[in-house]
């Protein structure tokens, strides 16, 4: 009997291609896509939205055969400062 | 070639960034006259007054100052550390000069800002991440004046940054403090998450902090910005002005006609290319609605006899040569792009080149490590939404000054605004 696989994860995460490491090999494109454009170099961009659970396990391949280890995962924690709540008053932010 | 004859500086009321004589440095006796370095101040604590001001940031975004000192604060209490600050005054816009001119002639306003900074997000160790020498000498000499005077809590270090565009953007600065060399780090983490020595780190602007540290002394002042005003034939300006100020009293410090709208370069190099209504409010939303921002507040105007599409392949020129040269895509980019710019001096090229423009024009943000390739695409963009009959008059009859400015090395050199030579004069200093 073989061990259950833990459920994919259902956290909602970003990928992210390090424009410094991207060599432009678009192994990340061919394997997924709809996450993955490059441009007319063929450096590799992701979109700015969260991985589809779908896709996660592509995803999870994308980032073990990317020949410079280009990828990564981005957890909503680590994106921005989080909004301290009502901390000082009204928000006048846009 | 610089702009023509020596810089002039307005001052905004008695009580502003500028305000004292011009060009001449505040001395600590000096500041503390018109009351700085308060003693027992008790009044509410500078994340509420910066709050309360609605004080931001002078990068691209505008980011609320409130926020990063309370996200600084927050992440180096969850980590058990104390946080550091960087008090960022590397100044790469070529044509801005606020930030040297306040470390020159301003030092301890900005080292009062920095030191409540500290003091705000539990620091008890900065860095001045000084622009050139003379900032250098003189933010160095504040230093040394204020800890006579037992005003500065931890340690305070001047380190001078590179003389390169990219400089003073958040993680070079953090890299640059670490080992030397400025150049930007991937997202994130961003430095409010790790900094300098993986501690959570406030980068902020110099101007920003020395707007803080007079809010703190009168909450109630008038929110102002830093502009330098430049243009191809008249002297520059550093001015400053109310946020949300009309184009108008800008406009007009360069004798220029008010009651029409003027071509300029806005933030620098950063900020976009638009034709600047006199009444339009010089604030953050109204300039991001015609896909502009002030960001660093420098202001250059385009002149009746000068073709912005020219301008526009200056500056992307300038960031094909003056990038970091680190991700493949932004080199790549930014050399394509001011190749086809320059370009379109020739009848016929702007209908040519108009698929891949428009193509780089609508990439999404984010492409490089730093935002360089999003101050490329802002332009782009600005250039093809505001200039469109310059760009048909190009393709229908070519345009000799973009011709001639193909063949110019160094084009984007004419782009600068320098500051007269900084004269130290010994005793004031030390």
């Amino acid at each position: 009997m073989t061990t259950p696989q833990p459920p994919p994860s259902v956290r909602p995460v970003r990928a992210r291609v390090n424009p410094i490491l991207c060599q432009g090999y678009g192994i990340c494109a061919e394997i997924l896509p709809e996450l993955f454009h490059r441009d007319e170099w063929g450096y590799a961009q992701a979109h700015a939205r969260n991985v589809d659970p779908d896709e996660r396990q592509a995803l999870d391949r994308a980032v073990a055969e990317c020949p410079v280890k280009a990828i990564r995962l981005i957890e909503p924690s680590e994106e921005s400062p989080p909004r301290p709540e009502g901390a000082w008053g009204p928000d006048t932010e846009r | 070639m610089t702009p023509r004859g020596r810089l002039s500086v307005h001052p905004l009321g008695c009580d502003g960034l500028l305000a004292g004589e011009p060009f001449v440095r505040q001395r600590l006796a000096d500041y503390r006259a018109v009351g700085g370095y308060p003693s027992g101040h008790d009044g509410p604590p500078l994340v509420e007054v910066v709050h309360r001001a609605g004080l931001r940031g002078r990068g691209g975004a505008a980011f609320p100052l409130w926020r990063k000192l309370h996200a600084v604060r927050e992440a180096a209490d969850a980590a058990g550390v104390a946080p550091v600050v960087v008090a960022n005054g590397a100044e790469g816009e070529p044509l801005s000069v606020k930030d040297r001119y306040l470390q020159r002639y301003r030092p301890h306003l900005v080292l009062e800002g920095t030191l409540l900074a500290m003091a705000a997000v539990g620091s008890e160790q900065a860095f001045v991440y000084v622009a050139d020498a003379g900032a250098l000498e003189s933010m160095r000499a504040a230093v040394a004046e204020a800890a006579k005077d037992d005003l500065v809590r931890g340690e305070v270090r001047c380190v001078r940054a590179q003389d390169t565009y990219v400089a003073g953007e958040e993680t070079a600065a953090v890299q640059a403090i670490e080992r030397g060399v400025a150049r930007p780090t991937d997202k994130p983490p961003r430095p409010f998450q790790s900094g300098i020595g993986g501690v959570p780190t406030l980068v902020s602007n110099v101007e920003t902090l020395a707007a803080a540290a007079r809010h703190r002394r009168r909450p109630d002042a008038e929110v102002t910005f830093l502009c330098t005003l430049s243009s191809r034939s008249t002297a520059p300006a550093l001015v400053e002005l109310p946020v949300g100020a009309p184009a108008k009293e800008v406009l007009a410090l360069a004798s220029r006609e008010v009651d029409e709208a003027a071509d300029v370069l806005l933030g620098g190099f950063f900020g976009g290319m638009i034709p600047l209504e006199p009444d339009l409010e010089l604030e953050q939303e109204t300039l991001a609605a015609l896909g502009a921002s002030l960001g660093c507040g420098a202001v250059r105007l385009i002149e009746a006899g000068e073709c912005p599409v020219q301008l526009a392949a200056d500056v992307a020129a300038y960031f094909r040569d003056n990038n970091a040269r680190q991700c493949g895509t932004c080199i790549k980019t930014t050399g394509g792009v001011a190749a086809e710019l320059a370009r379109l001096g020739e009848p016929g090229a702007f209908l040519r080149a108009r698929p891949r423009l428009t193509r780089w024009a609508e990439t999404p943000p984010g492409a490089g490590a730093c935002a360089l390739p999003d101050g490329l695409r802002v332009l782009l963009r600005s250039l093809l939404r505001h200039y469109g009959d310059e760009l048909n008059a190009h393709e229908a009859a070519g345009c000799g000054a973009c011709q001639s400015a193909a063949e110019t090395p160094r084009r984007w050199a004419h782009l600068r605004v320098d500051l007269p030579a900084f004269e130290s004069a010994g005793g004031d200093v030390r």
